[in-house]
């Protein structure tokens, strides 16, 4: 039979070396719960170690897009409120028109008329100057100087980003940018006498388009000592342009609200996968691991107990 | 015939062998537990009945008793060769071990304090700035982003170039070099080089006076267990029981001289600030580069972590990366802030930078023209992640950060379009990052660092198991066994015991002749 000669510095290395083992496996287990981490370094498990370091920059990603998202939604649904009042004001306007129109309107109702249309007017200024926090929605790229400004009274100017460049967009996924704001002078309009003073031949006249200039030249109209019907009959037609306008306005929003849920509903999901992705890489599975390290603490019980019996005997005890 | 008093020599002599025999034991029971003692055994063998003061004729008829031959020590050459190769070996992997690992705590992504935390941390808030563009918190958590993410590059550089200082040096502070691990190592190296020559010496002159210095064997061979630690090395026996030392073919030890020692020589660059060198006392150097013939053992692993070679998991590579990262990163985003406008905070209202048209500084000691967002605080002219900084223009006045583009007009300050396109920096691929994000870039760099520090940690389990079964191979033929050092010790005092026994009754016998006579 083939036996090994057993030493005593071979024995007590042996032992040494068992328990130095079974000590750092405990330990290894006993950090691990109380981080509730299976990973502190790449090293632990380079695969999952990948994966948390790119979840960890999606997830970073899609909170970020969420927050714009949530913000574009706000500032959305100002805007929407603001086009709500705009048509209110429009059927208002409407609604005077036709009273204006009716064979039995006499000057006097002319006038009251027409203050009612100018407090109209000064709504829809004050309208297309809504302000989402310190932003003005309505002037595209110039949020912050006042879009919407009276030079002259009983005119309107229009100073934000022309039709066209005023789109503000944001980042709601990856290279993935939607408008957030709609053109000021697209929905509202403007009329104002333009001041040509760099052209001496141009004389300065009255110019503008849109629902501030149907209501403004409606108002001069009434102002007048004798309206012309026929005008103001055409400015109830031009109030249907506008209002149309308004309502293509409202419903580009609308789309817009809609894909902003879309996207933050399919960004949810996707957060919630990387989450589980992200925990399945780096999280303990409590159960097992506590009872790895039951198992563990047995095994070093064990080998403590069957050390102090393998190093107490020698010939000596017997002589 | 011999004479009368042969017997009483001959049980002298077993009484003094059997002494000897049990003085044996008692000096394996006192180093039982002694790190490097070889157990010894008395070699005893029957005395040759043919001595030069006899008579050939009588010397055929009885025996002359026992003689000691020698006192030897229980070893084994093959394992001491395989030991030490092993712990060559292991030594290596457990030094790049310490350092892998070092390095990922270093460089580690997988808390919340990394560069990918910051890097993701520095794009949301461009991200909120491009939908806020005049809004100065959002500008100053941007600035302060940036100066967080360029700290982050500052600090992990200096951390990684502190840890290669450590082992290797630094050639712009020579100091460094006297002092790294790497020197340290090499100084216990040439000492305990020096101390194998010595003992070599001592056993050369023990033995050729015929005496066996397992003392000194046993203080050698410990030695030179401490010698492979360090560096694989050959170790020849020659005659008289001296040994040879070398590396690759340059002998380090031979007989009494310390025929090659190793030396520090500062390189030509940081990449491999320290050099070794291989050179005898009167200055004839036999490798001006060891780095090749120190492939394993403590030194070696200190070397290749502290330099360039690279298909190892180098310290430099690791800075290279990081260089890199912060250097293509800096160069985008500065890219796109000075393709843009920033908001000129000394006019009231607030209107963009002027840069298009014109030619006068909107005001005193401002540039019409954005600056860059990332400059090299060292002056070197080159950003890498230890100069990274937020440019001091930009982070006393955040307006300065070009957040509107190029063609809006003055008063666009509400333009955040260049902002977002900083902010989508993220999802770029730089060709110098070989077509990798920024962040992709460090999930690459992890990755690697991470399998490469899995592997060697991997070798140095494999070769912590190899190692503990050699190590209790050779406990197993040098140790000492207590039951068989007490059964040893029983049998010598009973052979002891015998031999008295055996003188009284010679004694007796003589008594019986000399009380005839008289």
């Amino acid at each position: 039979m083939q036996f090994t000669r057993i030493t005593n510095r071979y024995t007590s290395e042996n032992i040494v070396n068992n328990l130095l083992i079974n000590r750092s496996k405990l330990v290894n287990l006993q950090e691990q719960i109380s981080s509730g981490k299976r990973i502190t370094k790449p090293s632990d498990d380079v695969l999952a170690g990948i994966s948390v370091v790119s979840t960890n920059n999606s997830l970073g990603k899609i909170e970020n897009y969420l927050k714009n998202i949530d913000n574009a939604q706000s500032e959305l649904e100002t805007a929407e409120t603001a086009l709500l009042t705009t048509i209110d004001s429009v059927h208002t306007t409407k609604e005077l028109t036709l009273q204006a129109l009716n064979a039995s309107s006499g000057p006097e109702e002319m006038t009251i008329i027409n203050a009612q249309i100018k407090q109209i007017i000064e709504q829809v200024k004050d309208l297309g100057n809504t302000k989402y926090g310190s932003k003005f929605i309505f002037g595209g790229l110039q949020t912050e100087p006042t879009p919407f400004t009276a030079p002259v009274a009983g005119e309107i100017q229009y100073n934000g980003s022309p039709d066209g460049s005023h789109e503000r967009r944001v980042e709601i996924s990856d290279g993935v940018t939607i408008p957030v704001n709609l053109s000021g002078e697209a929905v509202f309009g403007e009329y104002y006498t333009a001041d040509w003073d760099s052209d001496v031949m141009t004389p300065d006249t009255l110019d503008g388009q849109g629902l501030l200039k149907t209501l403004i030249s409606l108002s001069n109209e009434l102002a007048m000592p004798a309206p012309d019907k026929d005008f103001i009959r055409q400015q109830l037609d031009s109030l249907d342009t506008d209002m149309q306008t308004v309502l293509n306005a409202q419903s580009e929003l609308g789309s817009l609200s809609s894909r902003l849920e879309m996207t933050k509903s399919n960004l949810q999901d996707d957060q919630l996968n990387l989450t589980k992705i992200k925990s399945g890489a780096e999280d303990i599975d409590m159960a097992k691991t506590i009872s790895e390290l039951q198992f563990q603490q047995t095994a070093l019980q064990a080998s403590l107990q069957v050390s102090s019996q393998v190093i107490q005997p020698s010939l000596l005890d017997y002589m | 015939m011999p004479s009368t008093l042969y017997g009483i020599y001959n049980a002298q002599r077993a009484l003094s062998l059997n002494q000897a025999a049990i003085d044996i034991i008692n000096s394996n029971v006192a180093n039982m537990n002694t790190k490097g003692y070889s157990k010894q055994r008395l070699e005893i063998s029957q005395a040759s009945n043919v001595a030069p003061y006899q008579s050939p004729v009588d010397a055929t008829q009885s025996g002359m008793g026992a003689i000691i031959d020698s006192v030897t020590r229980n070893r084994d050459v093959f394992l001491d060769n395989s030991l030490r190769r092993e712990t060559t070996d292991l030594n290596y992997y457990k030094e790049y071990t310490d350092n892998a690992v070092q390095l990922e705590n270093i460089v580690n992504e997988l808390d919340d304090t990394g560069l990918n935390k910051t890097l993701n941390d520095f794009y949301n808030s461009l991200s909120q700035l491009a939908s806020n563009p005049n809004d100065f918190v959002v500008r100053n958590s941007v600035v302060q982003n940036a100066i967080t993410l360029a700290t982050t590059f500052n600090n992990t550089y200096t951390s990684l170039q502190n840890e290669k200082t450590g082992l290797v040096g630094d050639i712009n502070n020579p100091d460094t070099l006297t002092q790294s691990k790497l020197s340290i190592d090499i100084n216990d190296l040439n000492n305990k080089l020096s101390a194998v020559a010595n003992l070599n010496d001592q056993i050369n002159l023990s033995t050729s006076q015929g005496m066996t210095p397992n003392a000194l064997l046993d203080q050698r061979d410990e030695l030179l267990d401490k010698i492979s630690e360090y560096i694989p090395v050959n170790i020849t026996n020659e005659r008289n029981n001296t040994v040879t030392l070398s590396i690759g073919a340059i002998e380090l030890v031979r007989g009494k001289e310390r025929s090659g020692f190793f030396e520090i020589q500062a390189g030509a660059t940081n990449d491999n600030p320290s050099i070794v060198q291989i050179k005898n006392d009167a200055g004839s150097v036999f490798s001006t580069n060891a780095y090749s013939l120190i492939t394993s053992g403590k030194i070696g692993a200190i070397l290749q972590t502290g330099g360039d070679d690279p298909g190892k998991l180098t310290i430099k590579g690791i800075m290279d990366s990081l260089n890199s990262l912060a250097s293509e990163f800096a160069t985008a985003v500065n890219a796109v802030q000075t393709n843009g406008r920033y908001i000129d905070s000394s006019v009231n209202p607030n209107e963009l930078s002027d840069n298009l048209s014109n030619p006068i500084p909107p005001s005193a000691g401002t540039d019409p023209d954005p600056e860059d967002f990332f400059v090299d605080s060292s002056g070197l002219g080159v950003i890498n992640a230890g100069n990274i900084s937020v440019n001091a223009i930009i982070s006393n006045d955040p307006y300065q950060i070009a957040a509107a583009k190029l063609t809006s007009n003055l008063t666009e300050t509400g333009d955040g379009s260049n902002a977002l396109l900083m902010s989508q920096i993220r999802n770029q691929g730089l060709a110098v990052l070989g077509g990798a994000t920024t962040q992709g870039y460090i999930t690459n760099v992890t990755g690697k660092l991470g399998t490469q520090s899995k592997n060697i940690q991997d070798n140095y389990d494999i070769k912590s198991n190899i190692l503990q079964q050699v190590t209790q191979k050779r406990e197993s033929v040098i140790g000492v066994n207590l039951d068989e050092e007490l059964t040893d010790l029983v049998r010598f005092q009973r052979s002891y015991e015998a031999s008295a026994k055996v003188m009284q009754t010679l004694s007796q016998t003589l008594t019986t002749i000399i009380n005839m006579m008289g």
